[in-house]
């Protein structure tokens, strides 16, 4: 059985970034893809915007992660594609992994693992639309490898229901390929999105946002023909009397992103109820010894940029990881917080250069970020515009602090 | 007038005031959010990412992208030349296929190198 | 079916080590299985019924495009073709860069 010092889990951005980072402390590594080629969904993500923070470039995805695969091919990384984990148990000392592809089953050993393994789309049956079951129902990111992997059309004229990112590439995608959008229907107050998704891909084309509406119903036995939309209250109620029918052949759906995790449920990988991905502390460990995560497995990212450089905190740690006794406490946060990443401070690890990643419950303006350990302030900065669906990561230095198990770090949000 | 800026993540609020010929420009943390407003009012561009079919049966499609911004006005144009093309030599990541659309001096380049074989 | 039983049956076929769908970890040598026999399926809900692949977690979002193509490619005919139960289902329109008909 080959052993490993790290074995990455996933060939997208974060396990490709993780990868490098292992490789470049020295340790040998084995990374694991299950599509044919390495890249993960940035090879469907056509559209630009990726890597205005790490290259100050406005690439396409496919460019940015192939500067990734470049730098792979630089390394001595073990990298199998179209192959899968089948299975993995802890033994002394790591893990054995149950790996099959067309050559056969076979199995690796891995002191650690990054899990990378990215995340699914939400489905049609999780946000339970009555009526009919007809083809031409999607979700964003199937139709959009059907439109830039396969080069085919999935529909002439569309609702979309969601305004997050997905949605609204798709809106701007379709209709630059000929497709009429009716309109992108949210249903809460506020759109999900980045702002300049907003602007690029809604405004640009004229396709109208409407928020606090719902698709309530579709129609049409074989293929979609229409679709009932409605609005809804605070509490996401329908009021009555404000249905409408479109007619159209497809209902795209951009209703959310889950972190797939399904290593982490048959390993017992705590997961946070937040984030959907692991509890990790600041070096990217899960609460399992030996196993990192990173990338949109431990939390759905809007950046890419931020993707790699967590991908690199888990590779790295990965790498030098030498099961040494943690001494874990948690991040606090007032209620101004959706979530943060990473939730512990292992206190027995390095403290001086912790990336926190957090998102806001809401939309604030003029709002200061501010870091206090018990009860002593020892960070603060300021945000002109904070909303939920931007992502922000600060820099934290807690090595001129006294920490010991009790100690109480506290985050909060004042406007 | 206000508009959010679109050039980075950050998204600027920007507020836009036109006084016969001049146009001033608040809120902008750097001064590429000063030249994105002064366009967005005076001509405004955009950057066009797309596919364009190829004869290889591995990449029935390609994707392309303008290394620069054209006038946004041109947009579909620059979809409806894109759709009559068809890509049959292997290039590489960073290639043009097409140059100077429009002359605008903006070329429309592949953004993948998944064409060229792989050495083994 | 043990590692070993399961070796050997890729070993014989590589499509069985072909993962498609990975939420059930349904290989294409299954689905072709369902192509093959004496009643072939070509519609992808028939296929999800015998074999299960977009049964799982992401119900079908990144299978039905893979499963879609495979079974294109064993009846002959374009990925358009495919329809997700009976004839008037059709998934796909046809080619992008057809604005013009459009």
């Amino acid at each position: 059985m080959n052993k490993y010092d790290v074995v990455v889990i996933g060939g997208g951005p974060a396990g490709i970034a993780a990868a490098v980072a292992a490789h470049k402390q020295k340790a040998k590594v084995f990374l694991i893809e299950r599509e044919a080629r390495l890249g993960g969904i940035l090879k469907q993500c056509i559209h630009d915007g990726f890597g205005l923070i790490r290259f100050k470039e406005k690439l396409s995805g496919p460019e940015y992660v192939e500067r990734y695969i470049d730098m792979l091919n630089q390394t001595s990384v073990e990298a199998v594609t179209l192959t899968f984990v089948s299975d993995i148990k802890q033994v002394e000392g790591g893990y054995t992994l149950t790996l099959v592809n067309r050559n056969g089953i076979s199995k690796i050993f891995g002191k650690t693992i990054v899990l990378a393994t990215g995340c699914r789309e939400r489905t049609a049956k999780q946000v339970l639309i009555q009526g009919t079951r007809p083809a031409g129902v999607f979700t964003a990111g199937t139709a959009q490898y059907y439109v830039n992997i396969l080069g085919k059309m999935p529909t002439k004229k569309c609702v979309i229901l969601g305004s997050g990112d997905i949605g609204l590439i798709m809106a701007r995608r379709l209709t630059l390929e000929g497709a009429k959008v009716e309109g992108v229907y949210e249903v809460k107050p506020t759109p999900s999105g980045l702002t300049r998704n907003i602007v690029q891909c809604l405004h640009d084309f004229d396709i109208p946002l409407h928020l606090s509406h719902t698709v309530t119903k579709v129609f049409g036995e074989d293929r979609l023909e229409a679709v009932e939309v409605a609005e809804v209250d605070e509490k996401m109620n329908i009021k009555e009397g404000t249905q409408r029918k479109i007619e159209c052949d497809a209902l795209i759906l951009s209703v959310g992103l889950i972190p797939e995790n399904e290593v982490a449920y048959s390993l017992d990988i705590p997961l946070d109820r937040c984030t959907k991905g692991p509890t990790v502390d600041q070096t990217f460990m899960t609460m399992r010894e030996g196993i990192f995560s990173c990338g949109n497995a431990l939390h759905v990212n809007d950046l890419v940029d931020y993707v790699s450089e967590g991908g690199e905190i888990a590779g790295e740690n990965a790498a030098v990881y030498k099961n040494k006794e943690r001494k874990l406490i948690d991040i606090k946060t007032d209620k101004n917080f959706l979530y943060i990443v990473p939730q512990k401070i292992d206190i027995n690890a390095p403290i001086d250069k912790i990336k926190i990643y957090f998102r806001s419950i809401k939309d604030f303006d003029n709002t200061k970020f501010i870091v206090s350990v018990d009860g002593k302030v020892i960070m603060t900065k300021k945000y002109a515009h904070l909303r939920p669906p931007e992502m922000e990561s600060v820099k934290l230095d807690l090595s001129k602090e006294t920490l010991n198990e009790s100690s109480v770090i506290l985050l909060t949000l004042e406007e | 007038m206000n508009l959010v800026c679109i050039v980075c993540p950050n998204g600027c609020r920007l507020t836009v005031t036109i006084d016969g010929e001049d146009i001033t420009v608040t809120g902008q943390k750097c001064p590429k959010g000063k030249t994105y407003a002064i366009a967005e009012m005076t001509e405004p561009k955009r950057s066009v990412t797309t596919t364009v079919r190829t004869v290889f049966e591995e990449a029935p499609v390609l994707p392309v992208r303008t290394n620069g911004e054209i006038p946004k006005d041109k947009i579909f144009d620059l979809m409806k030349l894109l759709d009559g093309f068809v890509l049959n030599k292997r290039i590489k990541r960073g290639e043009a296929i097409l140059r100077n659309v429009f002359d605008s001096g903006v070329d429309v380049i592949a953004t993948s190198g998944m064409l060229m074989k792989e050495e083994t | 079916m043990s590692a070993e039983e399961r070796d050997k049956l890729i070993k014989q076929n590589p499509a069985y080590g072909e993962i498609v769908c990975r939420c059930e970890e349904i290989s294409k040598g299954e689905i072709l299985d369902a192509l093959n026999s004496p009643i072939p399926v070509y519609a992808l809900d028939a296929i999800k019924r015998r074999v299960r692949p977009g049964m799982g977690r992401c119900q079908g979002g990144f299978c039905s495009p893979l499963v879609m193509k495979i079974l294109a490619e064993h009846k002959g005919v374009k990925v358009e073709e495919i329809t997700k139960a009976n004839q008037q289902s059709k998934v796909l329109l046809g080619d992008t860069k057809g604005a013009q008909e459009r």
